[in-house]
């Protein structure tokens, strides 16, 4: 009899056990991949990017709609906004798949703290997306746009970023953890990648954009959003932000060239960069300095003067190289220091570690003293190979 | 005696250090951060220091009777009603303990895992199979604690190892940067979880099989534990920073949530909840039998088990008024200290100096 009362129990359990509480199943969620987020008027418009399942899931190339549908609304706040987009679309946005959060360029000038906290805060969305600043448009252009290659611009987006801070360097992929421990830091301030559009937002709407070889509207990551805090205050161009990512040790692999003895350009490609940065105190005073190991192989010879088959045209070429980026970094950091006096190199943190007492006593005016500080930069950079070939077939046809 | 089962000084070792990781992994970062900053880890030594000199208070009142627990040998050094009173003034503390602990596992949930769930159905079923646990009695369970001994530390090691790719070792510096004053003060400030709290272990001490050889599993099961803990404070400073390691509600948790080795190790948080949920309903049963037997003993019952179920229902109640709201729980961590204070040191203080007195021992 026990063991029939305690059978019963046991498979009526079953019944309230079928589930979370609040499940939602994937018919009901519309899969958020980019939401951009621009202000008008004290009132944020956020744009979300929201996966179209059928055209995504069907293996005979969909039917020819777009792989996504972009929705807006407008709200005081961040949330209210994000939950009015529930009037304009029939599920609620799930966020824990987000691949892209852009901000739009006047946002970031007015500050993007508010819109941070919201987003860590949440429950549902993780930190591992990626987070850019539009240039010279609204971030909910960007989101507008179609890309090729990959159907879904959110991931287009993130891939893109992805492999060119890999490759080529000027542009970093910044999560929101990142992002908020640089905000908060008194000796340290954040960058973020901005994203540009090419081209009107008309013709990159619409499927049409992406059936073309050359679509008349594309995406592009350049330069370089530099803060104050939460705040933009400026931009930089490709070289110095690849200088800033050579300071900061966060190059992977990279191109350079250097000038051949006689004309024309010898291209270095960089696979491993070091990098060490610190702030001493000389004299009393702040003095920073930045020490960068380089390994690279040549990759490209375009001149005829350069012999390879010479050892001693390898040493030229490094210090022909080194030479190179200190002369850009220098002038990067020059740039930050006099015309934007954010340090966004994390100096202050670095003088906060080497001398807490020091720092404690002079965070105030580190604006001022980083300002002024003189940096130093050493690069020491070591070329291995040269390829496949050594002299190359233009040195041959004098 | 209430209670008649036995368990081995093995089994009190794995238990003890269940019960300072249960409480406490998720939490203890943030308050240590918050005043010691990048140097919390050092206060955790401290802490852990401090934990091992209260163990050995513990141990030299248990073994004045290895075969009376705390509530019967008060009645003895103090006499019945004195020592009625002061059980009576355990029962209190350790009922409310056990509301606060159910509590953390109901909001941990529907803040990270279950976010419209109401707390209720959670804690019904916590309570159920605390229930179950006491029910069978202290020497079943902890041969079950003893089955998920080995899966817990083998999760806990993979859990460790999976954040060793994202350790940024410049976050610990500086070093000592605001002197050792503040180190010491969080260290004295957060002495009360867990480590007051092994006053607790007081009911169970007479129920190991061998005396002396409790003596050392309580002091090695404080060590293990204490280890676990520093070992997570320090992760956490070393990938999160100190910020989000002060600031975010489940520290360890948010460092689970960090782990990607490759793009395909990750999304394994889950795998820190359950070390959490095993270890915290490893707390909250011995909190509940730890009640039961007081309760029992004041009562001078015969046995506990037809308390179980009266208690489990005046639990649920509690721990859902307990706290308002998070804030007051966040709030709570603070000044549980001076609170566990009179119960995990000046009780058994006072107890071991009047039985020296009056020269009272077992029999």
């Amino acid at each position: 009899m026990k063991r029939k009362i305690t059978l019963i129990l046991f498979f009526s359990s079953i019944i309230l056990l079928t589930g979370c509480w609040n499940k939602r199943e994937l018919n009901e969620l519309s899969i958020l991949l980019g939401l951009g987020i621009d202000k008008e008027k004290e009132q944020y418009i956020i744009t979300a990017q929201v996966v179209n399942p059928s055209e995504i899931a069907s293996k005979k190339g969909g039917s020819g709609k777009a792989p996504v549908i972009v929705y807006q609304s407008k709200g005081e706040t961040l949330f209210e906004a994000v939950r009015k987009i529930t009037t304009v679309a029939p599920r609620k946005l799930y966020f824990a798949h987000l691949r892209i959060l852009v901000f739009g360029e006047d946002l970031a000038k007015e500050g993007i703290g508010e819109m941070i906290d919201a987003l860590i805060r949440n429950s549902e969305v993780r930190d591992d997306f990626y987070i850019a600043v539009s240039k010279n448009s609204k971030a909910a252009d960007v989101l507008k746009i179609l890309t090729p290659l990959e159907t879904i611009p959110a991931n287009s987006l993130f891939a893109s970023l992805e492999v060119s801070a890999k490759e080529w360097s000027p542009t970093e992929g910044v999560t929101l953890d990142k992002l908020v421990s640089n905000m908060v830091s008194e000796g340290n301030n954040p960058i973020l990648t901005g994203i540009e559009l090419k081209g009107p937002v008309k013709t990159g709407e619409s499927n049409k954009n992406v059936d073309q070889t050359n679509p008349k509207t594309l995406l592009r990551y350049k330069g370089l959003a530099v803060f104050k805090q939460d705040k933009l205050i400026g931009w930089m161009n490709e070289r110095e932000s690849k200088a800033v990512h050579y300071a900061l040790g966060k190059v992977k692999s990279s191109v350079g060239f250097v000038k051949c003895p006689e004309g024309g350009k010898a291209v270095i490609e960089v696979v491993k960069t070091k990098s060490k940065l610190n702030t001493m105190i000389i004299k009393g005073r702040p003095h920073g300095t930045i020490k960068i190991k380089i390994l690279g192989n040549v990759a490209e010879v375009d001149c005829q003067s350069l012999d390879l088959t010479d050892p001693k045209s390898i040493p030229y070429l490094e210090k022909e190289s080194e030479e190179a980026l200190i002369k850009i970094i220098k002038s990067t950091i020059q740039h930050a220091q006099k015309d934007f006096r954010t340090d966004i190199f994390g100096f202050g943190e670095a003088l906060y570690r080497s001398e807490p007492d020091y720092w404690k006593k002079h965070k105030r005016e580190w604006e001022q003293l980083y300002s002024q500080m003189p940096v130093s930069v050493k690069v020491e950079m070591n070329i291995r190979q040269t390829g496949t070939i050594n002299n190359s077939p233009l040195h041959e046809m004098k | 005696m209430l209670e008649n089962g036995k368990i081995s000084p093995h089994q009190y070792t794995i238990m003890i250090a269940f019960f300072i990781v249960g409480g406490s992994i998720l939490y203890t970062p943030s308050g240590l951060v918050h005043s010691a900053k990048q140097d919390a880890w050092m206060a955790n030594i401290i802490v852990v220091g401090l934990g091992l000199i209260l163990v050995s208070l513990f141990n030299l009142l248990g073994s004045r009777f290895p075969t009376m627990n705390l509530t019967e040998y008060s009645e003895r050094i103090l006499g019945k009603w004195l020592g009625k009173l002061l059980s009576f003034l355990y029962f209190i503390y350790f009922f409310l303990s056990l509301a606060v602990f159910i509590r953390q596992i109901g909001d941990f949930v529907i803040i990270q895992i279950l976010p419209d769930t109401p707390i209720l159905p959670l804690h019904i079923l916590l309570i159920g199979i605390m229930i179950m646990g006491v029910l069978y009695g202290i020497e079943t369970f902890s041969r079950a604690i003893e089955i998920f001994f080995p899966i817990i530390f083998l999760l806990l090691l993979i859990f460790i190892i999976s954040i060793f790719p994202m350790i940024e070792f410049q976050q610990l510096q500086p070093i000592l940067a605001n002197g050792t004053k503040p180190i010491i003060s969080a260290a004295v400030k957060s002495v009360g979880t867990p480590y007051l709290q092994l006053v607790l272990f007081l009911m169970v001490f007479p129920a190991v099989n061998q005396t002396t050889k409790a003596k050392k599993s309580f002091l090695l099961g404080t060590f293990i534990g204490g280890t676990v803990l520093t070992v997570v404070t320090l992760l956490s400073i070393l990938c999160l920073g100190t910020y989000f390691s002060e600031n975010m509600e489940f520290v360890a948790y948010a460092l689970a949530l960090k782990i990607n080795i490759g793009g395909f190790w990750q999304r394994i948080e889950a795998v820190m909840a359950f070390i959490w949920f095993i270890s915290i309903y490893i707390k909250i049963t011995l909190y509940f039998y730890g009640s039961i037997i007081c309760m029992g003993q004041i009562l001078e019952l015969k046995e506990y088990k037809c308390l179980t179920f009266p208690l489990g229902l005046i639990t649920l109640v509690l721990s859902l008024i307990i706290n308002k709201n998070i804030v007051e729980s966040d709030k709570q961590a603070e000044w549980w200290t001076s609170f566990s204070l009179p119960f995990g040191l000046f009780f058994p203080l006072l107890l071991l100096i009047v039985s020296k007195i009056r020269k009272k021992d077992s029999y």
